[in-house]
């Protein structure tokens, strides 16, 4: 079993022409044996969150393969709390946050209350590395009890991680972009193996890469099942 | 399916967790994904001393079969990499010439790395050019300046740009002996392999991990997550650096 715990899909990427559409994600899925993706619309991200999580939740009704991941863009002015909420009741299982496209930081103080909201109804957040681990461990102090999930950690982020996975037991890590078996050996060996994520960024990443970096990592088989499809599901609570 | 790393080092790098960074590992890694060559230069060359840096790789190519050279020069050290990479091609067999314009803070076209290149020329040997990012010294467009002065030197552009990876492609397409290797984890772009394929053809696109920094697990995953032939594949992870090392 293979769960992709970062996945997106959508019409357009506006940045450049790629292809990111639900075909391609779901082309990619079945290349790969890959069972199940959170996943959620690009239009979410780029354009409006409410008209993107509908969309997400209608492809999700749709195919059982899919699991939705909510996002709510921080800089519109209300209505975040009633997003999440609704999100929640309607089955989105992780809060996604986008700061690298829409331009905020994870330390604003309105962006924290959304945090606060996502733990007050048991939804981990999946935010980017790229944020810096003293912005993720500030949300994790002060909402105790939040889980985050850091995605695309490279590998010169990994000494950092090193002691902010040690201060935070909430902290899990996405691995696409750890780009070394050895590392995820390393951190199995430091942490176990709960606390890993299988990602790959589909249909803008490698998922061959991405499941290489797993299957070549000097771990157990009962290891790379864990951060293949285990932990996320135990995370958000079944699949 | 054979493999050719055309980009790979040798040395220690601290800030990665992958193993390979001694020679026992390095072998290991060999054998796991089933090598057939892999062409290494010194980090140590790259970053501090050239001269031990090549001393060290010298003797790391003696330890395995499948294991080969490129010597490693500095622009800011003319008269000491010219002799350099005469010993080393010359008398003890290196393939190709690595050049790092980071470090030396000189691109691939300054006066001095040219100087040099004019004896990488006459053993004819190829260079394999660290290229990563837009404006800067490692900008792949300095490698154009190269064509001119040398138009029938071998060039690799390594990571094909990078971040600047487009650039990359269209460098390459305007000389003929230029080649792209596509290594790089941070730029983690699904087109990317496809898109230098629709542009240079598959027969310009070779192999590369940068191991030990990258992992060959990565790389590989690259050309496997790639929408290529399995004729392209086979080009890309051996025969095309056959076409170019007759005799590696």
């Amino acid at each position: 079993m293979i769960v992709d715990a970062n996945t997106i899909f959508g019409s357009m990427w506006p940045f450049e022409r790629r292809d990111i559409s639900l075909a391609k994600l779901k082309g990619e899925m079945a290349r790969f044996g890959v069972d199940r993706a959170l996943t959620l619309s690009a239009k979410g991200i780029f354009y409006d969150h409410i008209r993107g999580n509908d969309e997400t939740k209608e492809v999700c009704l749709k195919d059982p393969r899919f699991i939705p991941a909510l996002t709510v863009d921080p800089r519109l002015l209300i209505g975040h709390d009633e997003e999440i909420e609704g999100g929640k009741l309607e089955g989105f299982k992780i809060l996604r946050l986008f700061p690298e496209y829409q331009g905020f930081t994870i330390r604003s103080s309105h962006v924290k209350r959304i945090a606060a909201k996502a733990m007050e109804r048991d939804l981990p957040l999946m935010v980017p590395a790229r944020e810096g681990m003293e912005s993720v461990l500030e949300l994790l102090r002060e909402s105790r009890g939040l889980r985050v999930i850091l995605a695309g950690v490279g590998y010169s982020d990994v000494a950092e991680l090193l002691v902010a996975m040690e201060e935070s037991p909430n902290l899990y890590v996405e691995t696409r972009l750890l780009d070394s078996p050895d590392g995820i050996g390393m951190l199995v060996g430091k942490f176990g193996a709960d606390r890993l994520i299988f990602g790959s960024g589909s249909p803008l990443g490698y998922v061959g890469s991405s499941l290489n970096l797993i299957r070549h990592a000097p771990i157990s088989e009962a290891e790379k099942g864990a951060i293949l499809a285990d932990n996320i599901t135990r995370l958000i609570g079944g699949v | 399916m054979k493999i050719i790393d055309i980009h790979a080092h040798y040395g220690s790098i601290p800030w990665t967790p992958n193993r390979g960074t001694s020679i026992k590992d390095m072998i290991g890694m060999l054998d796991e994904f089933h090598y057939e060559r892999c062409i290494i230069s010194s980090i140590e060359a790259i970053v501090y001393d050239i001269h031990n840096g090549n001393r060290e790789t010298m003797e790391a190519v003696k330890a395995d079969s499948r294991l080969r050279g490129y010597v490693t020069i500095n622009a800011n050290y003319v008269g000491e990499s010219k002799a350099i990479v005469e010993e080393y091609v010359a008398k003890h067999g290196f393939v190709g010439v690595k050049i790092h314009p980071d470090y030396s803070h000189q691109p691939v076209d300054s006066p001095n790395t040219l100087e040099i290149l004019a004896a990488v020329d006459k053993l004819g040997v190829p260079i394999l050019v660290h290229t990563y990012g837009d404006g800067g010294v490692s900008d792949p467009v300095h490698a154009l300046n190269v064509v001119e002065h040398y138009p029938d030197l071998t060039i690799i552009l390594g990571h094909m740009g990078g971040d600047n990876w487009r650039g990359g492609i269209e460098v390459a397409a305007k000389g003929d002996n230029m080649y792209v290797d596509p290594c790089s984890c941070t730029q983690p772009h699904s087109d990317k392999i496809k898109e230098a394929k629709v542009r240079l053809g598959a027969e310009r696109i070779l192999f590369g991990t940068d191991l030990p920094l990258l992992h060959p697990a990565w790389a590989l995953g690259m050309i496997e997550s790639a929408n290529i032939t399995s004729r392209e594949r086979e080009m890309i992870l051996c025969d095309n650096a056959r076409q170019i090392w007759k005799s590696l």
